[in-house]
């Protein structure tokens, strides 16, 4: 256990302290509390620092050391990117959530408890360097992502968005599970690091295809890129300190972590770079194009979110291209710049959206709605959040003096290299990006305009409009401070963060202790890029002016065919499809459940015996039949066939009964007292079990049953029976091992007990004993239950 | 409506024309109806059986007498903790056969649901207690010692280890048993 271990596991620990604040403390706001958690573990990974830039630290706690897992950590500078933003927006939004979540209404133990632990599994994500302690946290995010998007679990709406999220993330992460599988298949080990070094053996091997394949359906269902984006807009049912943290700065990042972290391992090929790009192009464009559309301006947002996680991926993309056999050097340190920028990005856009999310949760908090058609006019009354948005909103449509500026400018420097690289195939990469930034350009300008210039609507507020306390404004102002920062000072951040990070992605390209890209320049002579943008602001404003002339152009999307559609559909395809199963079988009688288990040992067992040749009658080495032994067998047939027969249910249990007491008979012969003893004890427990059951049951009636139903017994009963016989003719016959009982015969040594019998019970196979009476005893509660539950229905109509 | 005492069922003594008219739902609550009527003719909610009290009040101390034998013998006889369950159980059911299960409620005051538990539990510890002090889970231990009134006593974990499956099976089947019985 190492300071790194630690620090993943600290937000685990703070979890069980929290609920006893909230109870003990409810004077203060429980969220006092935890802002400590996240605040220290900022500054503690603000120490590696100075490491980021070398060889990457890596401590390793042996956890199953047979399979190859161990709870391996390493901190390189990628890591420690998502670690800072994981660790500083959590400070931010805990901070945040202390004025925006009212201490007296809400359930605060819990959102405290769900955000703690989706801060380690966070944590864990993307430290972790063993692929299964990555899985294991990447679910664990999934599953607190699940529980914060229903806090508000009263409302119908957030348990539909919360499953939405948690089905389709999950499909995503067993997908990746199995990818995994496949990559350590592979690649020989679950080791990051190791399969990196493997790369050469994992591209040459059969799995690679469909492990790649796997492995991005996870990444891109937990980024929101098309077509598995539906369930982040459904996600903004959470409260907004959430939609900030998880689903616009980190989590959703998860995925392009994923991505950028294996880019070595995978990238290089055709596959890699079509497939990434694609879906991120695509995913930029659709999620662009649809955020102008929105109404809701936390919806805006989160298709804004969607958009932009996909500008990301392209890059990511982009980059893998300069691993790919056979470059010239400037291509390759174009592509090299793309996946700088895939970076740098990525960071202006944690902390712009992070800002954004946090002014609407403002005003959605000070004004009581987030429609854009109830606001307008608020720039007077709520100056610093109109600043805020200002800022945040400048800055994600790619102007100056703002950080997202640079790194959208060299997304476009990304796509024309793309471009030049694969040619006219690719031409459609800087065109779809273009327009997707001309939308995204629009959206921005409606985010400001619609709600704070134009005119008043007081009237149609819940509440007098009014600026938010200072405490929630500093988040977002920290958040704005930092946009700008990004702009002016580039390089301190590039040269300490943001290329070694990149030379995490694409490792090999920058001899050590050399940068890989070489310096953020705001100015680069009359380039196309910068055509690019001065395009996009010149047709963005027109396009914004005249929105509602080209605006019927959302009327034409069909509204039946749309992916959510696909998505219920799908669902209650699958529901009809196994209701329609079970029903087939699952008749309520408990005599079709007999003689289904009963036809199946039949077939297995039978059918093991005749396909392994397996019937090697051979009685040689028995003992004589005694006369005895013999009129017990007749009584037990003659009790049997008696059972069968009989009219009444008493004489019935009786005939059973008599079968098992002369079975025990059996073991009495044989020299089995222990045997014999339960045997006897078992008869008799249930047969007083079966004379209380049959007390309630009602009496048994003379009913005509089908012949086909009799004979169907019949063929059930006789091949039970020869199976068994069968089978016990010819254990005789076999001895593949040594028997096992030499070693029990030293109980007396190894246990210190004389009964061999119970020195297996209670300490050879103690563990089997232990797990038996577990269930035993759920498997009586379960009955209890069952018959209490069944009470109470019925005395509670 | 005749009350059928007989084995047949009503829909034969009801005539054909009844069996006609009547849906099969409407018979078969006729028929569960009968046969609660009939049950409640049979066996009085109390009854006296002045034979059974008087030999289960014997029967029902020896058979747990044994049930604690077989406990601890079977380290080194037969019996163990599964048997002495159920042999106990056996003495359980004993009662309840010769009086109500109020009577026995009384007699036994204990929540057989949470001696199952307690059975599972001292299982799981005894196993649980070598595993934190570093050694395979469920290592067992034993001793001798000398103690009064017993004299030389063999003294194993493992019995320990017994004694909670002795609790559990006991603890379920008078849980299953007992919920049962008192089901109306």
């Amino acid at each position: 256990m190492t300071p790194l271990h630690l620090a993943i596991l600290t937000p685990f620990l703070a979890m069980p302290v929290v609920p006893f604040l909230y109870k003990r403390l409810r004077r203060f706001h429980t969220g006092w509390f935890v802002l400590p958690v996240p605040l220290v573990l900022f500054l503690y990974f603000l120490r590696y620092f100075p490491l980021a830039s070398e060889e990457p630290a890596v401590f390793t706690v042996p956890w199953i050391p047979r399979l190859g897992i161990d709870f391996a950590v390493c901190a390189d500078a990628l890591s420690l990117l998502f670690a800072l933003i994981i660790t500083g927006m959590g400070t931010l939004v805990v901070f945040y959530s202390i004025f925006y979540m009212s201490k007296e209404r809400e359930a605060l133990h819990n959102f405290y408890v769900y955000l703690l632990a989706f801060l380690g599994a966070m944590l864990g994500v993307v430290l972790s360097d063993n692929l299964m302690v990555l899985y294991l946290f990447w679910e664990l995010t999934s599953f607190s992502s699940f529980l914060l998007i229903a806090f508000w679990f009263q409302r119908a709406k957030s348990r539909q968005g919360a499953v939405k999220a948690l089905i389709i993330t999950l499909f995503g992460g067993f997908s990746m599970f199995l990818g995994f599988l496949m990559v350590a298949e592979a690649a020989g080990s679950f080791s990051i690091r190791h399969i990196i070094a493997n790369a050469g053996a994992l591209k040459a091997h059969g799995l690679f295809l469909p492990a790649m394949l796997l492995m991005l359906l996870g990444a891109f269902t937990k980024s929101a890129q098309f077509p598995f984006y539906i369930w982040l807009p459904d996600a903004m049912e959470a409260p907004t300190p959430i939609s900030a943290y998880l689903h616009s700065a980190t989590m959703v990042k998860a995925g392009l972590y994923l991505v950028a972290r294996l880019t070595p391992a995978f990238g290089g090929g055709d596959a890699w770079f079509w497939i990434i790009t694609a879906v991120g192009i695509v995913t930029l464009f659709w999620g662009s194009f649809l955020a102008v559309r929105q109404i809701d301006l936390k919806a805006m947002l989160a298709f804004s979110t969607v958009s932009q996680l996909g500008l990301i991926m392209s890059l990511l993309g982009i980059a893998s291209l300069a691993l790919a056999p056979g470059l010239s050097e400037t291509r390759a340190e174009w592509f090299a710049a793309a996946a700088f920028a895939a970076v740098f990005h990525l960071i202006n856009h944690s902390v712009f959206k992070g800002s954004l999310f946090m002014v609407v949760g403002i005003l959605d908090h000070e004004l009581g709605t987030r429609d854009i058609r109830k606001l307008g006019g608020l720039m007077g009354v709520m100056p610093v959040s109109f600043t805020l948005t200002v800022i945040g909103a400048f800055s994600m449509a790619g102007l100056p003096p703002f950080g997202g500026f640079l790194s959208k400018e060299m997304f476009f420097t990304g796509t024309l290299a793309a471009f030049g690289e694969r040619s006219w195939p690719a031409v459609w990469i800087p065109a779809l990006a273009w327009l997707a930034s001309l939308f995204t350009f629009v959206y921005c300008m409606i985010l400001v305009f619609k709600t704070f210039a134009g005119q008043k609507r007081p009237g149609l507020l819940d509440k007098p409009p009014r600026e938010a306390p200072v405490g929630m404004l500093v988040p977002p102002a920290i958040l704005s401070v930092l946009v700008i920062l990004f702009f002016f000072m580039p390089n301190a951040l590039s040269r300490h963060l943001l290329d070694p990070a990149a030379k995490n992605i694409l490792p090999g390209l920058a001899a050590p202790g050399e940068p890989l890209f070489g310096h953020v320049s705001h100015w680069h002579g009359l380039s196309p890029e910068l055509a690019m943008t001065a395009g996009i602001v010149v047709f963005g404003i027109l396009m914004y002016r005249h929105l509602p002339g080209w605006s019927a152009v959302y009327d034409h999307l069909p509204r039946k065919w749309t992916l959510n559609a696909a998505f219920e559909k799908s669902l209650l395809g699958l529901e009809w499809l196994s209701r329609r199963l079970t029903a087939g079988y699952m008749t309520g009688y408990l005599r079709h459940y007999m003689s289904y288990i009963l036809v199946f040992m039949i077939l297995v067992v039978g059918g093991s015996l005749v396909a392994l040749d397996a019937f090697r009658p051979d009685l040689s080495g028995g003992a004589a039949v005694e006369a005895y032994e013999l009129a017990v067998a007749l009584c037990i047939v003659a009790s049997t066939l008696f059972l069968a027969i009989s009219k009444s249910r008493l004489t019935s249990i009786i005939a059973l009964s008599a079968v098992g007491l002369l079975v025990s008979l059996y073991y009495v012969f044989f020299r089995a007292p222990d045997l014999a003893l339960t045997q006897l004890v078992v008869e008799t427990i249930s047969t007083a079990l079966f004379l209380l059951c049959f007390y309630f049951l009602p009496k048994l009636r003379q009913v005509e049953v089908p012949r086909s139903f009799r004979l169907t017994n019949l063929a059930v009963s006789v091949g039970v029976g020869l199976v068994f016989t069968l089978v016990g003719l010819s254990v005789t016959g076999h001895r593949l091992f040594e028997p096992i009982s030499r070693y029990y015969e030293n109980a007396r040594e190894l246990a210190g007990a004389n009964n061999i019998v119970n020195a297996i019970l209670v300490d050879f196979r103690g563990f089997d004993t232990m797990l038996e009476i577990v269930v035993l005893f759920t498997a009586g509660i379960g009955v209890f239950t069952l018959i209490r539950f069944r009470n109470r229905r019925r005395h509670e109509p | 409506m005749s009350e059928p005492t007989d084995q047949k069922p009503l829909s034969r003594t009801g005539g054909a024309w009844l069996r006609k008219f009547r849906s099969l739902a409407s018979i078969r609550a006729a028929e569960d109806k009968a046969a609660d009527d009939s049950r409640r003719i049979r066996l009085p909610d109390k009854f006296n059986d002045v034979y059974l009290h008087t030999a289960s009040q014997v029967l029902v101390f020896l058979i747990m007498t044994y049930a604690i034998y077989i406990l601890f013998a079977g380290h080194n006889n037969p019996g163990g903790g599964f048997v002495g369950g159920l042999v106990t159980a056996t003495g359980f059911v004993l009662l309840y056969l010769a009086f109500d299960s109020r009577t026995v409620r009384q007699i036994i005051p204990a929540n057989f649901r949470y001696i199952g538990a307690i059975g599972v539990l001292i299982a799981v510890l005894t196993g649980a207690v070598p595993a934190l002090a570093g050694e395979p889970f469920l290592t067992h231990r034993t001793a001798h010692a000398h103690l009064p009134l017993f004299g030389n006593v063999h003294l194993a974990t493992a019995v320990l280890f017994d004694v909670g499956v002795f609790l559990a099976v006991l603890g379920t089947a008078m849980t299953i048993i007992s919920n049962i019985s008192e089901d109306e």
